[in-house]
């Protein structure tokens, strides 16, 4: 992350200084990407500007634990930090609603599923319309590419049930892309 | 691959950007700069379901010069307290041993010559009193209550010889005379108790100043007491703030001083005479005791420790200026007394464990920055839970044989005191006091002897910390 002609260690290291400027740099380079990653766990606007700000308050008091090990890290730092704050929010909100769900749904050639024409605003709501479990799985799997046994150490659940979830998150949304794309091929229906 | 389109997706929504909250920054940026501005410590990590407001405790810590100075002013205070426990006024303890030609030894209700029965019914006329004259004022002080007392200590046929004990306030030297109308009932002087028994068989006309008038030595003990302060009481604080109504902590409260007296012959902590019978088979130890020690004075000195005290205050501000204190409290009394002489001698030691309530209201009456001068006035009631004693007999240095016995009757303890204390702030609800006072302890009826009983009015200094809550 190199912004305004200074290296990402150099950033740090006026951040770990609590440098006021330094600081509205670092939020303003990395706050679009914190709040995009926090919606998709949350979905709840309200909730995930709490999540973002426990978050950049955990990341001012922890900052002199931070290591740099190259360009990134501090990045991947910092949505693990995001990540974890929307986790325990949604532990305690939704906590019932978890593993809801158990629909069946119709198996797509998946040969046939594209995202080629969705914008990703409405990626973005296709996933925040999973059920909790799902998405969270969903999220975890794809988008931050972790497996199913980090899985399941993340969210202490089994490793079967963290790939039967995304199993049924990876069915569900392809309904759901496929509803939408039937929608925008016919624009008479709308 | 199956799953083209899911890592499509992944791709597209790893990176993607959405605007953050408006004045999301300037609400993070308030937090995190503002707090280190005022230097103050978040002890706390905000928890998630609580946003705007941070629950994090902040102290400032404030010790610096001023610190030094109240606690110079303190020492000052309690110097000067220590000054006046060695300005003496002394109580006059007196140890009289009266010797009574009975006629005949008939003993009444009370274990008592009955011969002296009629010195302790109060007299038809005053020809009959048995008074005591202040030689100085002239005033007469009746001894019916002290004969009332009084203990035997000897009787051999026909005569008896009573110790009996009492404080007269005597601030000079003055033998107060002995006035006896009957002419059977004589005063000792004191050293006539170490004298063989049979001294003093037939007629103690003999061995007393025959006539009418007896003089009557003052026994100085090595008692004194501490001139009683008037304190001068004015209102006073205990906190700035009206917001904090309650406040505890743990306090200790201490005596000026230790308390002993003396007793001419063998007598027990509580003045009565041995009535022991320890013996075993082989000896009587206090038999042996008192032969060996019949060439010379044989003394019993009693020293009563100064008291261990431990509390734990609560109390209320009642307004800016008054607060009431109460809570419990723990004393521990210990004495030790030792009859006989150096390597022939009875020795006792008594302890007493009280646990009570006591009650303080206190007022301000000045205050300024973090000091505070206040006066206070109060009483506590303690009741002895648990006594015991235990009494070796020592003959030739070797302990003969040990007796330890727990004490039945425990007592309860009035006490009054008043003073006045400087209480300090050190933190922001956390204060240091010392108050220096004066407290009379009631007599508590018992026959037991304890520092109290020698010493009934104290200096005594309380000192703790003091925690405000609520």
């Amino acid at each position: 992350m190199k912004t305004n002609g200074i290296s990402e260690k150099q950033l740090i290291t006026a951040l770990s200084s609590k440098d006021q400027k330094a600081w509205k740099q670092f939020y303003g380079d990395l706050s679009p990407i914190l709040m995009s990653l926090a919606m998709r766990y949350v979905k709840d606007y309200d909730c995930t500007r709490d999540v973002l700000q426990n978050s950049f308050l955990k990341m001012f008091h922890n900052m002199e634990k931070f290591s740099y090990q190259g360009e990134g890290s501090l990045r991947a730092w910092a949505t693990r930090i995001v990540i974890n704050e929307a986790l325990a929010a949604i532990k305690k909100n939704e906590r019932e609603d978890f593993f809801a769900n158990v629909e069946e749904f119709p198996d797509f050639p998946e040969e046939e599923i594209s995202v080629s024409h969705l914008s990703e605003s409405d990626i973005m709501q296709l996933i925040q319309s999973l059920p909790t479990g799902y998405r969270t799985v969903f999220n975890l799997y794809v988008i931050e590419k972790k497996s199913h046994s980090e899985i399941a150490a993340i969210l202490d659940i089994e490793e079967n049930s963290s790939a039967s979830q995304f199993h049924r998150a990876k069915k569900m949304l392809a309904q759901k892309i496929n509803e939408v794309k039937l929608q925008k091929l016919e624009p008479y229906e709308r | 691959m199956k799953d083209n389109w899911l890592d499509d997706l992944g791709n597209r929504m790893k990176d993607h950007k959405m605007d953050p909250p408006e004045n999301l920054w300037e609400d993070i940026h308030k937090e995190i700069f503002k707090e280190e501005e005022g230097k103050i410590i978040n002890l706390n990590f905000p928890a998630l379901e609580e946003t705007k407001n941070k629950p994090g405790k902040t102290f400032s810590p404030a010790i610096g010069g001023k610190f030094w100075f109240v606690a110079a002013t303190v020492l000052v205070f309690l110097t000067c307290g220590a000054m006046f426990f060695y300005y003496n006024s002394d109580i006059d303890i007196f140890n009289n041993k009266f010797a009574i030609n009975t006629g005949n030894s008939k003993l009444n209700e009370a274990g008592k010559p009955s011969a002296l029965d009629d010195y302790l019914e109060k007299p038809a006329n005053n020809d009959e009193a048995v008074n005591i004259a202040d030689g100085e004022s002239g005033t007469s002080i009746s001894i019916s209550s002290i004969l009332r007392d009084a203990k035997t200590i000897f009787s051999e046929g026909e005569n008896v010889i009573l110790h009996a004990q009492h404080s007269v306030k005597n601030r000079s030297n003055n033998i107060l005379n002995f006035k006896n109308a009957k002419n059977n009932l004589f005063l000792l002087p004191n050293k006539d108790i170490s004298q063989k028994p049979n001294n003093i068989t037939t007629n103690p006309l003999m061995n007393a100043n025959a006539g009418a008038e007896d003089e009557l030595q003052p026994d100085r003990s090595n008692r004194s007491l501490e001139k009683n302060e008037e304190v001068a009481s004015s209102g006073n604080d205990n906190k700035n703030k009206a917001k904090d109504r309650f406040f505890f902590g743990p306090n200790s409260n201490q005596l000026a001083s230790n308390a002993s007296s003396q007793n001419i012959g063998y007598t027990t902590m509580n003045g009565l005479p041995f009535t022991s019978s320890a013996s075993s088979a082989a000896h009587n130890p206090m038999a042996e005791i008192m032969l060996s020690n019949t060439q010379e004075e044989v003394y019993t000195k009693i020293n009563h420790k100064a008291p261990l005290n431990y509390s734990l205050s609560i109390g209320y501000r009642l307004n800016d200026k008054t607060s009431i204190i109460s809570g419990v409290t723990y004393t521990k009394l210990s004495s030790e007394s030792r009859a006989g002489l150096r390597t022939n001698y009875v020795k006792t030691k008594q302890d007493l464990h009280y646990v009570g309530v006591p009650v303080q209201i206190t007022r301000q009456i000045w205050q300024k920055n973090n000091t505070t001068l206040y006066a206070n006035a109060g009483f506590s009631v303690q009741k002895a839970i648990a006594g015991n004693t235990r009494t070796d007999y020592i003959v030739n240095n070797n302990s003969e044989i040990r007796e330890d016995e727990k004490i039945k009757d425990l007592p309860v303890q009035l006490s009054f005191s008043t003073g006045i204390g400087v209480d300090y702030k050190i933190y922001k609800n956390v204060s240091v006091f010392a108050e220096p006072g004066v407290a009379y302890h009631v007599n508590d009826g018992s026959s037991l002897n304890t520092a109290y009983k020698e010493k009934p009015f104290n200096i005594t200094i309380n000192s703790g910390i003091r925690i405000s809550i609520r």
